[in-house]
């Protein structure tokens, strides 16, 4: 019966490997939160977008507008993120006076610059302030 | 062991020779063995001058000669370990660091779930007004109370209920009460927190005033002029700030626009 001891080099090589298997996972979790992150950004950015569409909705359903805004551009703070925000209206059917409303939020991640798109429909009612619901 | 007294060398010859003598009767096998038994012997009555020439015979009679002369590291093997263990651990520090600040980035500085909850859930209110219900929509600033379709508190399907959301500073908490409408005994409920560590939460409503002809924000209301005006304000909006969850120090403010629409 012989006891033998490990040698240097396979604690050497025993040691490569497992933290060739640690960086692995570890940067396999660092990507997921990454992923995590980015998501929970698009999230706020949603956040954003409805705002845009507010301010535009804001300014269409005033009784004293004098025309319809048609493009316009602007930053918000949200969390401790600047925003950069694009607003774009269009005439949809003129009949009804629908608009097409479309909202491009977009915000810089790393180096990267990421952007969250939105389009939506907006009636503009014709009747006053005196006699809205 | 072995006497260390006489010649070595002597010794080294005699012991090879009686060995070697032994191994061609025996099978190959135990020649290897002997002769690192002979070379193991020799390295402990010579010294370590001829260490590392022939690792094979060492690991066989290695046990042997570790019992006869514990052997230390030597200071190359030391040095090269404390390198290696330094350039391991601060590339560990370095992956951990980066680690803990993505950590820390993703999940505490980001809006915690409870905020987007609370948003949804006063926008749900908000989004089944009752057609009435511009009488009764106020707000102070710190609190807002509307009439609204919501899920009954006895969990008996829907319900017209007022509802309540109230900023608390001393608590630091945000609270939603809702009373079922009509009244009945269950209707003393308590409130219930939906948000914990808020800095500020501040309501405004966003109005037509017909009378200065201009549209603008305000954090009361009904207004003095009430009844002049449209029944409802168009949008709701809250402003919400949470530092304490954020230990960075991040500004942690949020506005949330709703508009207000009346369930036909």
């Amino acid at each position: 019966m012989k006891r033998r001891a490990f040698t240097m080099v396979e604690i050497m090589v025993a040691v490569v490997i497992l933290s060739a298997g640690l960086v692995v996972v570890y940067e396999s979790l660092l990507k997921s939160l990454d992923a995590f992150q980015t998501f929970e950004t698009r999230l706020t950015a949603q956040l954003v977008a409805d705002g845009a569409v507010a301010n535009i909705e804001r300014q269409m359903r005033s009784p004293w507008r004098a025309t319809a805004p048609t493009q316009q551009k602007g930053t918000t703070l949200a969390d401790g993120r600047t925003f950069t925000w694009q607003t774009q209206v269009m005439l949809a059917q003129a009949a009804q006076e629908l608009y097409q409303v479309s909202v491009s939020v977009s915000w810089p991640e790393g180096s990267r610059t990421r952007s969250v798109q939105r389009v939506t429909l907006l009636a503009a009612p014709r009747e006053t302030a005196e006699g809205g619901t | 062991m072995k006497s260390r007294g006489c010649s070595g060398f002597t010794l080294l010859r005699e012991a090879e020779r009686t060995l070697l003598k032994r191994a061609r009767e025996e099978c190959i096998l135990r020649v290897f063995d002997c002769r690192g038994l002979a070379s193991s012997f020799a390295k402990a009555t010579r010294g370590k001058s001829e260490d590392r020439s022939d690792g094979s015979a060492r690991s066989i009679g290695g046990r042997r000669i570790m019992t006869a002369r514990p052997r230390g590291f030597t200071f190359v093997e030391m040095m090269l370990a404390t390198v290696m263990l330094a350039t391991l651990s601060l590339a560990l520090y370095a992956m951990l660091a980066n680690g803990i600040r993505v950590w820390q980035r993703t999940t505490v500085d980001t809006i915690s779930e409870d905020t987007h909850l609370f948003f949804e859930r006063l926008e749900d209110d908000c989004a089944n007004l009752t057609p009435l219900a511009g009488w009764q929509f106020t707000t102070d600033g710190t609190s807002l109370q509307l009439y609204c379709v919501s899920e009954a508190m006895a969990g008996e399907g829907k319900r017209v209920s007022r509802v309540e959301y109230r900023f608390d500073p001393q608590q630091t908490t945000v609270e939603r009460l809702q009373r079922d409408y009509p009244g009945t005994g269950r209707n003393n409920n308590p409130g219930r927190v939906m948000l914990s560590g808020v800095d500020s939460c501040a309501f405004s409503v966003f109005y037509d005033d017909p009378r200065r002809r201009l549209s603008e924000w305000s954090d009361a209301w009904p207004r003095e002029n009430a009844l002049e005006l449209a029944a409802l304000p168009r949008q709701v909006r809250v402003v919400l700030t949470r530092r304490a969850v954020a230990p960075s120090g991040r500004d942690q403010t949020l506005a949330y626009v709703i508009p207000l629409r009346v369930q036909e």
